[in-house]
């Protein structure tokens, strides 16, 4: 029924009375589905807006978790959290949790450091490598520190 | 007067005809750009938006157009849209990473558009972490020319700077725009060297529109011998594969150069594919449209209401088949250029490329 509102508000052909609407959006869908397989690049489809920015169907991992005292559990404050490989970090939240996107590869080495020196305890640093398998889109990490 | 296409052109254009009115029927939403605030830190002598330091318009609230996305996601697959940044420079704002992970965690891509005066290591490295997707910097020309149309001495240094962080960080798919005038057109060739030093890939060039400041400065506007060099040397650079790899912007229908200056074929997406909230609410398409051609506003109506049964102009352009459009042989091909061409209310084209290139007239 949606459809159908949708084009009857105007937005269809105008010049061509359509009969059912079910019918127009079977036979639109179709034609674009021609389209994409001829177009063989996807050219159609892929496209930036005058003064906008190229679309983005970049791959990336959502790398969370937490970084916690091996002694008491506890989640640690201040800790730097980085992909060396691309030199993206980020620092630990009060909790001990981070988050952040990074390129898509299929492993990781995560470096953990302590960077703000005695303010929230002494830690050894400690790299972490994870293998990522292709179907996921997030990876949840616990990591502990001495 | 001869429109100069090739028969495989014409071919070509005829059937991507079929492809951009089956579109225009569809219409799913790919695009949605946020005038994210209207304040920047440049005050250039082109700009589209005449945005200011100041703004009389404050910055939406980062709620109020989050829970605009979190309803549009519910209609449309937010996997499918990237939602674009733009102002006044972002960057002024300091909740984008925040704003960031939030369209992330709703399914949305996300991209921005900036002039890289106050992108630093550490801000590129915050917005990335946020999933960051897509980034767009724009350099306007050498040393001097680009700090002439910025009105600030630093602002081609810190621009080169922004450029070189955007094209190393591998996760960014990324591009420079440059806006031709008077003065850049006989400069390309060193901007290119300059660009090719940053290691950026892709380039689109523009011409610039006589809307917001930019209608009171006419050394801004390439008249129809220097848009034909501008064409000329798109053309020559995309034959030889330079790096960076320079295109003509999806701004308007260039005739003979179709599928040549750029990848594809002519198509205005804007209501198409491309929607728009602005700094006020407004819904919209392209934010440098006329405002006249506004078709609501979040704080009244709801964005997917709007975007189904409003946005009639944008889908049927023939109420711009006037004028020297009406008498056009490639109207069928162009539907009257980009809307942000047109004076709406007042039904008048700007300014019309194709005519440009075609006579060579002013």
């Amino acid at each position: 029924m949606k459809n159908l509102q949708n084009h009857q508000s105007g937005s269809a052909d105008i010049n061509n009375p359509v009969v059912s609407a079910r019918g127009f959006f079977r036979r639109n869908n179709l034609f674009r589905t021609i389209f994409g397989i001829f177009s063989l690049s996807g050219i159609m489809f892929t496209f930036q807006a005058c003064y906008g920015t190229p679309q983005d169907f970049g791959l990336d991992l959502l790398v969370q978790g937490k970084v916690v005292s091996g002694s008491t559990k506890e989640g640690i404050q201040g800790i730097k959290v980085s992909v060396p490989s691309n030199g993206q970090y980020t620092e630990t939240a009060s909790d001990g949790t981070f988050m952040l996107y990074t390129e898509r590869q299929p492993e990781y080495r995560i470096s953990v450091t302590d960077t703000d020196g005695a303010l929230n305890g002494v830690y050894q640093a400690k790299d972490t490598v994870i293998t990522v398998p292709e179907t996921i889109e997030s990876i949840d990490l616990r990591i502990e520190l001495n | 007067m001869s429109a100069g296409l090739t028969v495989k052109q014409r071919i070509l254009l005829n059937t991507f005809r079929r492809f951009r009115k089956n579109e225009s029927a569809l219409h799913p939403l790919r695009y949605l750009f946020w005038e994210c605030t209207l304040r920047c830190n440049l005050s250039c002598l082109h700009c589209g938006s005449d945005c200011l330091t100041n703004s009389s318009i404050p910055d939406m609230p980062a709620e109020d157009f989050l829970g605009t996305t979190a309803r549009i996601a519910k209609v449309h697959p937010p996997a499918n849209i990237t939602v674009v940044l733009t102002g006044g420079e972002p960057l002024l704002r300091k909740d984008l990473a925040e704003i960031g992970f939030r369209l992330r965690e709703q399914g949305f891509r996300w991209s921005m558009v900036t002039n890289g005066y106050a992108l630093t290591p550490d801000r590129l490295n915050q917005l990335v972490n946020a999933g960051l997707g897509a980034v767009t910097v724009s350099l306007d020309g050498l040393s001097d020319d680009h700090n002439w149309l910025r009105n600030n001495p630093d602002s081609h240094r810190r621009a080169l700077e922004a450029i070189r962080l955007v094209a190393r960080q591998g996760r960014l798919n990324s591009d420079v725009v440059t806006c031709v005038n008077k003065r850049t057109i006989h400069h390309l060739e060193g901007i290119q060297n300059e660009l090719a030093e940053t290691g950026i890939r892709n380039w689109r060039l523009f011409t610039i529109s006589p809307i917001g400041r930019a209608a009171n400065e006419p050394e801004l506007q390439l008249d129809g011998e220097e848009l034909k060099k501008l064409m000329h040397f798109i053309r020559e650079n995309r034959k030889n594969r330079e790096v960076p790899e320079a295109s003509f912007s999806c701004e308007a229908y260039i005739g003979p150069y179709e599928g040549v200056a750029r990848e594809g074929f002519f198509f205005c997406r804007a209501g198409v594919h491309i929607g728009s909230i602005l700094a006020d609410g407004s819904i919209s398409a392209c934010p440098n449209i006329d405002r006249t051609l506004v078709q609501g506003n979040i704080y009244q109506d709801d964005f997917n209401d709007v975007w189904e049964k409003q946005f009639r102009p944008f889908r049927n352009r023939s109420w711009n088949r006037i004028h020297e459009c009406s008498i056009c042989s490639e109207y069928k091909f162009c539907e009257g250029g980009g809307l942000h061409e047109w004076d709406y209310g007042n039904l008048r084209l700007r300014r019309c490329h194709f005519n440009k290139i075609v006579t060579g007239e002013p």
